[in-house]
């Protein structure tokens, strides 16, 4: 069921007349607070971009699974990120030491290795996300739409009710 | 900029505030109760909890902490408390509190539903400060070493069947491994000795050597071929010699090790021996192991309880006293916290000044204040206090005063307790069991003491019963028999003070544990009266069957190990005994040559010099012929 929505969702999101750079965002934003988790303060200006600027909630909610289910399987690497960073960089102790005695700072939970790790590797992704996604899309729609709407199996899932209904969910998310 | 994005944020900020007021309290009272289950190990409850973010208040109508060790019990109660947070703090996610009021605290009140944690969701195991480890251990061992006396042998019911059934030997077991391990030790030491020069690479040297025949040697290059051959089979047999040689050290170690394993087979025995006894409740008769029968076990059972709490405040104080700790793995999804700590900042938790009022059991009032209970006290530069006082009518009272103090690379936490005029009436005064009556008289004095610095412990007790008197109109069941009885009755007689001390230390590896009493003489001598001569049968008995089921198989690995090691040195020694032989014959012949070639040399110089002196004469006689020419 839920990899029906998924694939629903992304046939819906390719072929659709949206905006690849809203598109792009969305999924830049979904993958850093897939990465983030909702646990820091981090994910509030993410969640409030997400929604007040014109991005699209869709890729953003399957790129969040998606990157969810990476940082899960990823957990130790990105927990030795941020313990490298935390503690084996000596030379920013004196910063984190700054940082955590300020005001809402600490709430961030910058000092979680976790949080950290995950908060680098989403600054890293996020531009190179950002413009593959955005080339991706528009590629997809100069080269293959076409093609990948009359394979058997794209026809034969849109032909059933379900897809129909599932793909349908897309309009709740704004363009 | 999304319009319904915008609606659609202020609806939920909205609705966040509605369920806030609905479901904080609840949803702060399961934060708050799991946090204290796990630290405690036991159910921690809190009733009726209410936080209000914007006057930033906490309280609670009740708080109820399970005693781990007994689940339908807990360690304390709370009624009504109440505590304001500090705002400055808790904007950098730090909670400070001025002040405490801590009302209504009661101990070992009992619970109306277990206080077990659910299944898989136990408190993880701390690993406990390896000294306090250390000192239960020592401590348990030196309790175990004196069993309570079993009456059964006074009275001539001892059951030696059931005692041997329970004992169940583990010598004869361990000497069963024993010799498996030595079978396969010496199996690959037979492999080993494959590694020795066999006959065949001794029987090599020995042609080499007999090949060269001294006698025939005539010329220089003949001798000099056989020195290079000679030396070859030097080092051959060099060689070999440093193999047999290692091979022999090895096995010298490897038997001093087996000589430690015999006398670690005499300690089997001796430990199967100390269990027996203990379970036929068989004491040593003598002052000191009186003194543990007495009071050991009581002693003991509150120091383990002791220990476990001073274990969990050492493990606790060091580890949020850490800086950067090391790394570990944790669980998916939670990641690791570094604390990063300003020295001139708030610590991340720290109530100033705690206020308890309550009551202890038998109605005595308390009252008390505990100081500066905080994640840091590096940061604040001050340790934790604690000071609790008790009255009660009647002069009764006690006084309870704590240190902790994790400041210094050597932790300190020291302990203070007093109590008065405590009644002792309806209680057992110890678990001997000549002494099972409750007392119907008596008021008791405890002084009790515990410091423990760095990994140096040390705990003193002082205990004063005096104007005791037993409650002898019942006569106990495990009293039947008549002599014991008298002589029961005997000792309570005279019994109506008790002085008892105890001392349990421990610096580094050594430990000392030293328990006395006014009593320990006197029953000392009541049961040598009457109980010396069955103590002796029985431990003869005990001693006697304990020969005859290991001394088979201690006797069978005694050969093997005498048969096998013989065996292997006998083939050691006598390799070793043939590559000196060759060395030797090495040795001879080189002499042999060094003579004869000594003598080929003497018989060329003799003809030279011949030669010479003829060739001089002649050479005289043409000179002469050539002056005699030259001058006529």
């Amino acid at each position: 069921m839920i990899f029906l929505k998924l694939l629903a969702k992304l046939i819906k999101i390719l072929r659709s007349g949206v905006d690849p750079r809203h598109i792009a965002g969305g999924f830049m934003l979904g993958m850093m607070l897939g990465l983030l988790s909702f646990r820091t303060l981090f994910a509030a200006p993410l969640l409030l971009a997400l929604i007040l600027i014109n991005v699209n909630l869709a890729a953003a909610v399957v790129a969040l699974l998606m990157f969810r289910f990476i940082a899960y399987l990823a957990d130790p690497l990105i927990h030795s990120l941020g313990y490298r960073v935390l503690v084996d960089f000596s030379g920013l102790h004196g910063f984190w030491t700054y940082i955590a005695s300020m005001r809402i700072v600490p709430f961030t939970r910058f000092n979680n290795t976790l949080v950290m790790g995950g908060l680098i590797l989403s600054v890293v992704l996020a531009v190179p996300c950002y413009w593959g996604v955005k080339r991706l899309i528009i590629g997809y729609r100069v080269r293959y739409q076409k093609k990948v709407e009359n394979w058997k199996l794209i026809k034969a899932l849109k032909g059933t009710a379900l897809f129909r209904v599932l793909a349908g969910v897309d309009r709740l998310g704004g363009r | 900029m999304r319009k319904q994005g915008l609606v659609f944020l202020i609806v939920v900020i909205a609705i966040v505030f509605l369920v806030n007021s609905v479901v904080t309290d609840r949803w702060l009272e399961r934060r708050l109760e799991r946090f204290g289950s796990r630290l405690n190990g036991a159910k921690v409850e809190l009733d009726r909890v209410d936080f209000s973010p914007f006057g930033l208040s906490l309280s609670w109508e009740r708080l109820q902490v399970a005693d781990p060790d007994d689940t339908w019990t807990n360690l304390f109660e709370t009624g009504p408390c109440a505590l304001d947070l500090a705002l400055e703090p808790l904007l950098k996610r730090k909670f400070l509190v001025e002040d405490f009021d801590m009302q209504d605290l009661r101990f070992g009140t009992q619970r109306d539903t277990d206080g077990r944690l659910p299944k898989g969701k136990e408190a993880k195991s701390i690993a406990e400060s390896r000294i306090v480890q250390s000192v239960r251990r020592n401590m348990e061992a030196e309790i175990e070493r004196y069993p309570l006396l079993n009456l059964g042998v006074l009275r001539g019911q001892f059951d030696m069947e059931s005692v041997w059934d329970a004992a169940a030997l583990e010598t004869p077991g361990r000497i069963a491994l024993l010799e498996e391990s030595l079978a396969q030790k010496y199996e690959d030491w037979e492999e080993r000795m494959e590694h020795l020069p066999g006959e065949a690479e001794i029987a090599a040297l020995q042609r080499d050597i007999d090949s060269i025949q001294v006698e025939r040697i005539a010329t220089p290059q003949e001798a000099r071929s056989s020195f290079d051959l000679l030396q070859s089979v030097r080092e051959r047999a060099e060689g070999y010699y440093a193999t047999v040689q290692q091979i022999s050290e090895d096995f010298n170690q490897q038997r001093a090790d087996l000589a430690g394993l015999q006398a670690e087979m005499a300690g089997w025995v001796e430990e199967d021996y100390r269990r027996l006894l203990s379970i036929a409740g068989l004491p040593e008769l003598s002052r000191e192991s009186i003194a543990r029968m007495l009071f050991g076990e009581r002693f003991s059972r509150r120091m383990e309880k002791v220990l476990s709490v001073m274990g969990k405040v050492r493990t606790y104080s060091r580890k949020v006293g850490k800086y950067i700790p090391a790394k570990e793995l944790p669980p998916r999804g939670t990641g690791q916290d570094i604390r990063f700590v300003r020295e001139q900042d708030y610590p991340g938790f720290w109530i100033k000044r705690m206020r308890l009022t309550g009551e202890a059991s038998g109605g005595t009032a308390l009252e008390g204040s505990v100081l500066h209970v905080v994640s840091n006290q590096v940061m604040i530069d001050k340790p934790t206090t604690l000071f609790l006082e008790g009255k009660r009518s009647g002069g009764a009272g006690l006084a309870f005063s704590g240190l902790i103090d994790s400041r210094g690379e050597r932790p300190h936490e020291q302990f203070d307790l007093e109590m008065r005029g405590l009644s002792l009436k309806g209680q057992t005064l110890t678990d001997f069991p000549l002494l099972p009556y409750t007392l119907s008289e008596g008021t008791a004095t405890v002084l009790g003491s515990i410091d423990f610095e760095g990994s140096d412990f040390l705990a003193e007790v002082q205990f004063r019963g005096s104007g005791i008197d037993f409650d002898t109109s019942q006569r106990p069941e495990m009293l039947e028999d008549e002599e014991l009885y008298r002589l029961s009755i005997a000792l309570v007689q005279k019994i109506n003070e008790v002085q008892f001390t105890a001392l349990l230390r421990q610096s580094g590896e050594d430990f000392k544990m030293d328990l006395r009493s006014n009593l320990d003489d006197l029953v000392l001598s009541s049961l040598e009266e009457v109980v010396s001569e069955e103590f002796r049968q029985v431990q003869e008995e005990l001693e006697s069957r304990i020969e005859d089921e290991i001394g088979a198989p201690r006797s069978e690995v005694e050969a093997l190990i005498a048969e096998r090691e013989s065996s292997l040195e006998n083939k050691i020694a006598g390799t070793e005994r043939l590559i000196k032989e060759q060395l030797d014959r090495v040795d001879q012949k080189r002499r042999e040559i060094d003579a004869r070639l000594k003598a080929e040399e003497e018989k060329l110089r003799k003809q030279v010099e011949t030669e010479l002196e003829r060739q001089g004469e002649k050479a005289g006689e043409k000179a002469r012929d050539l002056i005699d020419s030259l001058f006529k």
